[in-house]
């Protein structure tokens, strides 16, 4: 009996210290049943207290949509496409829970980024979304401000998603807006202004100036003495000159925007696109 | 096949060859290929347009009269050595080029007297007020340049002009351009057709004026125009009370050439009002013969002010029949500067504000 005692009071120990562990280990997984948590950075891209943060705000989102909004960071990806690697990723974690979803993917050993999107985020993420996303972040990756490209993706994944409840989702001709290129503009409004100064003072200039040889005497024409008596025209020649039509991208012509899908491994729908960053 | 004839391309100007397989002319030299009826008019019509034949019948030039002479006195100027002609009762006066005093010469010597005179149609006070309207507006003139000037100085002087009439007969030949473009997946073409136009007419020229006066700049006088011959009357010596006249020292023979340019600039442009449907019409050559051409000399209203400021010269002068004023005016780099730097600051700030905008939107 005693021994039964100890026995069930040392495995209960034991499932105490398992989950003392789990609890240290996992310490932000708030709303994924399998106990992943919104942020993983494998790659160790971001200071515990940064993984901390964006887990609260993915989670934030989380709540706020019942989407799930996950990031992952690897080294590599064992063998798989960033499409697939992050495919799988999504239905190994999150599918069962939430069928709404987006999932970045990060990879360090190949650089490259990868945004699948499961359910409405498929609707809320357009093909033209996701290439106006990779663009943006990807400038916060390839220069190492990794932090900024996650907090990125936070606001971002925030702002494509209201704008999908809205009915109206980012697509080929309602593009996410790029951030006020402030000096760009000055440069531009430096030049016009110049420009526009030189004229303004030519045209003052000018009016100083009200001398000069008169063309033709067309004033002391007399008045009916123009009389045409003969006329001929004559075709001589002809010259032909050909120049290179700039050529139709695809997202003029045929592409109308919304979103392609593909299926994974697990039979789930996804859509998703990435880039090297 | 007697008749052969040399064809000059005109395209590239290489002798033509006759090219059995497409039964056309061709240029070797630039593989243009004409047709033969096409090339035969195009000779013909550079031949009609060869070669001006502009001479004119010289000024009839009546003398001055004795009773004239008694009316009329010569003066002199002893700075610049200008002469000028005045009322024989007029006062001392100052000379309209350099506002130094002028002196009696003596009386009007054996020179042609003006056939017509177009008489002052608007008096000095119109003047000053046009030489203060010819200051309005202008933001660049230099504000001591306005308060300095001695408006009152400006003065009526007749000036000589030889008048120019002619009617003439006008061959003028146009190159013109027509442009066709049409695409494929590829490429754009466009294709520029040249064609030779022909025209050939009449026209006549009443009364160009040209000045007589060397002392008078031309290009001042011709910035004056135009003058309404329809004002002017048979001159005498009366209309020049009050005013000062310029004789002529600019022979007639001398303004012959800008005259003529004129006519045929101005023949070429009425012509080409016909060659119409063409994206672009020079004209190529332009052959005018004069049949019957004569010149006139006359007396134009003109109000003159001669100023320096700053060490340069300055001339404005106002048409006395149709008010017009000219004059070229000094300018001040200070207030330019100020202007540009404006001017450029509020277009920046604008064009910044409209990028912003248009960010937001």
């Amino acid at each position: 009996m005693k021994s039964i005692c100890i026995k069930a009071t040392g495995f209960r120990r034991i499932i105490v210290a398992l989950l003392a562990i789990m609890i240290c280990i996992m310490p932000y997984a708030v709303s994924s049943a399998d106990g992943t948590p919104a942020f993983v950075d494998d790659a160790g891209l971001c200071s515990e207290d940064e993984v901390q943060e964006i887990n609260t705000r993915l989670d934030g989102l989380c709540n706020k949509y019942n989407m799930k909004f996950a990031i992952v960071t690897v080294d590599d990806m064992g063998y798989k496409s960033p499409m697939v690697f992050s495919d799988d990723y999504y239905d190994e974690h999150f599918i069962n829970d939430y069928p709404d979803g987006v999932v970045f993917m990060v990879c360090m050993g190949t650089r490259d980024m990868y945004l699948s999107t499961a359910g409405y985020g498929i609707t809320a993420f357009t093909d033209a979304g996701i290439s106006a996303f990779n663009d943006r972040v990807a400038e916060y990756l390839s220069a190492g401000d990794y932090y900024e490209a996650f907090d990125e993706f936070v606001s971002l994944a925030d702002d494509y998603v209201t704008k999908a409840l809205e009915g109206n989702p980012y697509d080929v001709d309602n593009l996410p807006k790029e951030p006020f290129d402030f000096f760009g503009s000055l440069i531009i409004a430096l030049v016009a202004g110049l420009l526009f100064g030189i004229v303004y003072v030519c045209n003052l200039k000018s009016k100083l100036k009200s001398v000069g040889y008169s063309k033709g005497a067309t004033s002391y024409v007399a008045p009916g003495s123009f009389k045409l008596a003969d006329s001929r025209d004559i075709y001589l020649y002809s010259t032909v000159s050909k120049t290179a039509r700039p050529k139709d991208t695809g997202s003029s012509s045929g592409y109308r925007g919304g979103s392609s899908t593909h299926r994974s491994s697990s039979g789930h729908s996804h859509g998703g696109g990435g880039r090297k960053f | 096949m007697s008749d052969i004839i040399e064809y000059k391309c005109p395209q590239c100007g290489g002798s033509i060859e006759f090219d059995s397989g497409t039964q056309k002319m061709k240029c070797p030299y630039c593989d243009a290929e004409f047709e033969i009826e096409a090339l035969k008019q195009f000779d013909e019509d550079i031949k009609n347009t060869e070669g001006n034949d502009m001479t004119w019948d010289s000024a009839m030039g009546a003398e001055w009269t004795a009773e004239d002479r008694e009316k009329v006195t010569v003066l002199v100027c002893d700075n610049c050595g200008g002469e000028v002609v005045g009322d024989a009762t007029m006062a001392a006066s100052s000379c309209p080029y350099c506002d130094s005093p002028i002196i009696v010469k003596g009386a009007i010597g054996g020179e042609l007297k003006p056939d017509y005179v177009i008489p002052f149609k608007l008096d000095k006070k119109a003047a000053i007020e046009g030489l203060k309207k010819h200051f309005m507006g202008k933001k660049l003139l230099p504000k001591a340049f306005k308060d300095e000037n001695h408006l009152e100085e400006i003065k009526g002087v007749y000036v000589p002009f030889w008048l120019f009439s002619a009617s003439s007969n006008a061959n003028v030949r146009y190159k013109a351009t027509k442009l066709h473009t049409w695409s494929d997946s590829n490429y754009i073409y466009t294709q520029k057709k040249f064609f030779s136009c022909y025209r050939s007419g009449s026209i006549a020229f009443e009364n160009i004026p040209e000045d007589g006066s060397s002392k008078m700049p031309d290009d001042l006088m011709e910035s004056l125009e135009p003058f309404y011959f329809k004002d002017a009357v048979d001159f005498q010596t009366a209309y020049l009370s009050g005013y000062l006249a310029d004789k002529y020292d600019v022979a007639e023979e001398e303004c012959v050439d800008r005259a003529n340019l004129r006519i045929k600039q101005s023949t070429e442009q009425e012509f080409a009002g016909t060659v119409k449907g063409y994206s672009s019409v020079v004209a190529e050559d332009s052959n005018i013969s004069f049949e019957h051409a004569e010149a006139k000399y006359a007396l134009y209203p003109v109000w003159l002010l001669n100023t320096t400021w700053n060490g340069q010269k300055f001339v404005f002068a106002m048409n006395g029949q149709t008010g017009k004023f000219v004059g070229d005016l000094p300018m001040d780099k200070s207030l330019r500067n100020k202007y540009f730097l404006l001017s450029s600051g509020i277009a920046a700030a604008v064009v910044m504000l409209v990028q912003f905008l248009l960010w937001m939107i």
